[in-house]
């Protein structure tokens, strides 16, 4: 699996979280090759992300409101850990604002599962990767996934 | 066989077998016993773990009221604790129990939330459902072992084993063992010894799954994963070209089981092993016969052709292992092999034994029996052999759970196949008398059933059954959990009041509940239809678990 990396391991005894692992390993498998070639990334304005970022947020809340919490946290978990895979072609708010993550890699579904990891912690990953973001200084998933 | 045609008819199949076996069910109103009520309340559990509104800790620990003003504004509250309650559900789902692991639980747990939650749509959702999966799984093998028709042919066959007939009505773990067993061993002929990446993905996530239906799915699976294991590792040695490529897919199917199933063993080794050795280590086994003796070593033989295929079924599958066995010239003939004669050594030299433990082997040997009937050179014969085999199953799905046996040697009666029964069971009775007796007495703490004499009522569902409508009743959601069945082995004393549900008829039962709480003192109400319920704390070590011919333990 090219999205492998040792790290991975941690998750493995990690309820569900594990197998989201496993979801992004096969989707990487199983995706076109030709969507796997990086493009060129262009560099968002901050508002953009912002924007791109809340619309994201607020369908994550309306599944939360429709569905009940198992199906909400499973619809929306995989929504945010892989909205970045295909260069953001899967996010909604980054197809609004047209704007997409800036991978130093390619997008694929492991580097946005790494990406987005953080916010899988309920309250404080958000919390955290919006404070990171406003003081200016890189998120913590940005750093996991070496992206930017 | 072309594709179109081969998924025609195995759509034709499918439904033939989902129809037979949903008329079966909804003829049949016997309530569930023993494993199978355990295994529908585990279904339970999952559903409610899967559709409930709040997360299970936080239902535990903040009061009722608290509950109340939360549900008054439904929105806010799904918002604020939709993913500490989604995450902690889900959790309770996939890691709840460690006596087994539930993830074959899960697709029934959300079935039922179209279904309903009936005793049919259990059955349905567990047993039905898996038996429809393996129907799959088989024509799967049989296409990875030989070709579509040969997959056909075993689909037909393995439909038609009275065995899976027979756990297709009820809901149990066997099927979904099997099913699994079976889409790995397909995965693993297709994976070319581990050269097909994908493939490669494939088994390591069916045998993983497969892990997670039952702890005993390395039966089947270990010897051919260990003869893979070692046929890379001499293409490691002998330098082989594709050897690297191997040793990765190899490392990639691997990491992909482990990501599977071990969060699950992670958290529940030590109560796992403990419940596998208490399972072991049961009075009950003390009536089976001595590994070493003609009757256990006969055991299996004997189960094969009185509870698990039949006579018709057990003599081709013979005659097709037998070929196997001569013909050193047949396609993935080691792998089948070691699978069969690994889990078969293993279940003789076991001294706990059950024909159900036969079931992750069949559909290998319906795969047998599919490729010997096919082996046949001429094109005549051939076909009349395969005639006769369809002929055969759809005699032997008749004889074993719609009808009488109308010719000898086809079909069977056995503790898991036998035609749907049919009694008055007075549960809306019972429920109406429980109903007042709550009314007038507060909320319930537990509930105990007491069976008669032969063992009519299951009591375990029946416990679940009255939660589920008293809280749809009451609008509350209240967790099955808070209800628990009494069992044998359980050793702590249950806290608060207890009730006493007496399912008979007269002043005998409730004598017979007056013996079990030497401190029932309390009248006992009886309903209209027979029920009757009492008060009593219970005293310590006490138990009302019953099996035929043990009597009450105390």
């Amino acid at each position: 699996m090219t999205g492998f990396r040792t790290w991975h391991l941690l998750l493995v005894p990690l309820p569900i979280v594990g197998w989201l692992l496993l979801l992004a390993y096969l989707l990487d498998e199983w995706r076109p090759p030709d969507a796997v070639a990086d493009r060129a990334a262009t560099h968002p304005t901050r508002s953009r992300r912002v924007a791109a970022g809340g619309i994201d947020a607020g369908a994550v809340v309306l599944v939360l409101v429709l569905l009940p919490p198992s199906a909400a946290w499973l619809l929306g978990a995989v929504y945010v850990l892989f909205r970045d895979a295909g260069d953001g072609r899967y996010s909604l708010g980054k197809r609004v604002m047209k704007a997409r993550f800036a991978a130093t890699a390619t997008a694929s579904f492991t580097d946005s599962f790494e990406r987005n990891l953080p916010l899988l912690f309920p309250f404080a990953g958000p919390l955290a990767e919006a404070s990171l973001f406003a003081c200016g200084r890189g998120r913590l998933g940005d750093r996991i996934a070496r992206a930017r | 066989m072309g594709r179109r045609s081969a998924l025609a008819s195995l759509v034709a199949l499918l439904t033939l077998q989902v129809v037979a076996s949903a008329h079966w069910i909804e003829r049949d109103s016997e309530a569930f016993v023993w494993d199978t009520s355990e295994h529908a309340q585990k279904v339970l559990r999952v559903h409610h773990a899967l559709f409930r509104t709040e997360p299970p800790l936080r239902a535990r620990l903040l009061p009722a009221g608290h509950d109340e003003r939360t549900r008054a504004n439904p929105m806010m509250a799904r918002v604020a604790l939709g993913p500490v309650a989604g995450f902690s559900n889900l959790v309770e789902a996939t890691h709840r129990g460690s006596a087994r692991p539930s993830f074959s639980y899960q697709p029934a747990g959300l079935l039922l939330g179209v279904l309903g939650t009936t005793p049919d749509a259990i059955a349905l959702a567990q047993g039905t459902l898996w038996f429809a999966l393996l129907i799959v799984a088989t024509f799967l093998l049989g296409s990875a072992a030989r070709d579509r028709s040969a997959g056909l042919l075993a689909a037909a066959l393995v439909s038609s084993y009275p065995i899976f007939l027979g756990l297709s009505h009820i809901p149990m773990l066997d099927t979904a063992l099997a099913t699994l067993t079976t889409l790995s061993m397909a995965a693993l002929l297709r994976c070319d010894g581990l050269r097909l990446r994908r493939a490669s993905l494939a088994l390591g996530l069916a045998g993983g799954l497969a892990m997670l239906a039952k702890q005993s799915a390395p039966l089947v699976l270990a010897l051919p994963i260990l003869w893979l294991g070692v046929d890379v590792m001499r293409s490691v040695r002998s330098s082989e070209h594709d050897a690297a490529a191997r040793v990765r897919n190899a490392a990639g199917a691997a990491l992909v089981g482990l990501l599977v199933c071990a969060p699950w063993y992670v958290v529940n080794l030590s109560g796992s092993l403990e419940f596998l050795f208490r399972i072991s280590t049961l009075p009950e086994h003390a009536q089976l016969p001595p590994t070493l003796s003609v009757d256990g070593l006969l055991f299996y033989p004997r189960s094969l052709v009185r509870v698990a295929l039949g006579p018709a079924f057990t003599f081709l599958a013979g005659i097709g292992c037998l070929w196997l066995c001569l013909d050193r010239g047949v396609r993935f003939r080691g792998p089948i092999l070691l699978a069969l004669g690994g889990a078969a050594l293993v279940l003789i030299s076991v001294h706990n034994k059950d024909p159900r433990h036969l079931t992750p082997l069949l559909p290998l040997l319906a795969v047998i029996s599919a490729l010997v009937v096919l082996r046949i050179p001429k094109r005549a014969p051939r076909q009349l052999a395969v005639a006769t085999a369809v002929v055969v199953a759809g005699a032997t799905l008749h004889a074993s759970t719609l009808g009488d046996l109308p010719v000898p040697g086809i079909g069977v009666r056995s503790p898991y196949t036998f035609p749907p029964r049919s009694q008055a069971h007075g549960f809306e009775e019972i429920l109406a008398a429980v109903d007042r007796h709550r009314r007038t007495r507060g909320g319930t703490d537990e509930l105990r059933i007491v069976e008669p004499q032969p063992p009519v009522y299951a009591q375990h569902l029946t416990v679940l059954t009255l939660p589920g409508r008293l809280d749809r009743r009451d609008g509350h959601d209240v967790d099955a959990l808070q209800i628990l069945p009494a069992r044998r082995r359980e050793r702590s004393r249950p806290q608060g009041l207890g009730f006493v549900l007496v399912v008979g008829h007269d002043a005998r039962e409730r004598e017979r509940a007056k013996q079990i709480f030497p401190d029932l003192d309390r009248p006992i109400e009886t309903g209209g239809g027979g029920a009757a319920i009492g008060e009593a704390r219970p005293p310590l070590g006490w138990a009302l678990y019953e099996r035929p011919g043990l009597g009450v333990v105390r």
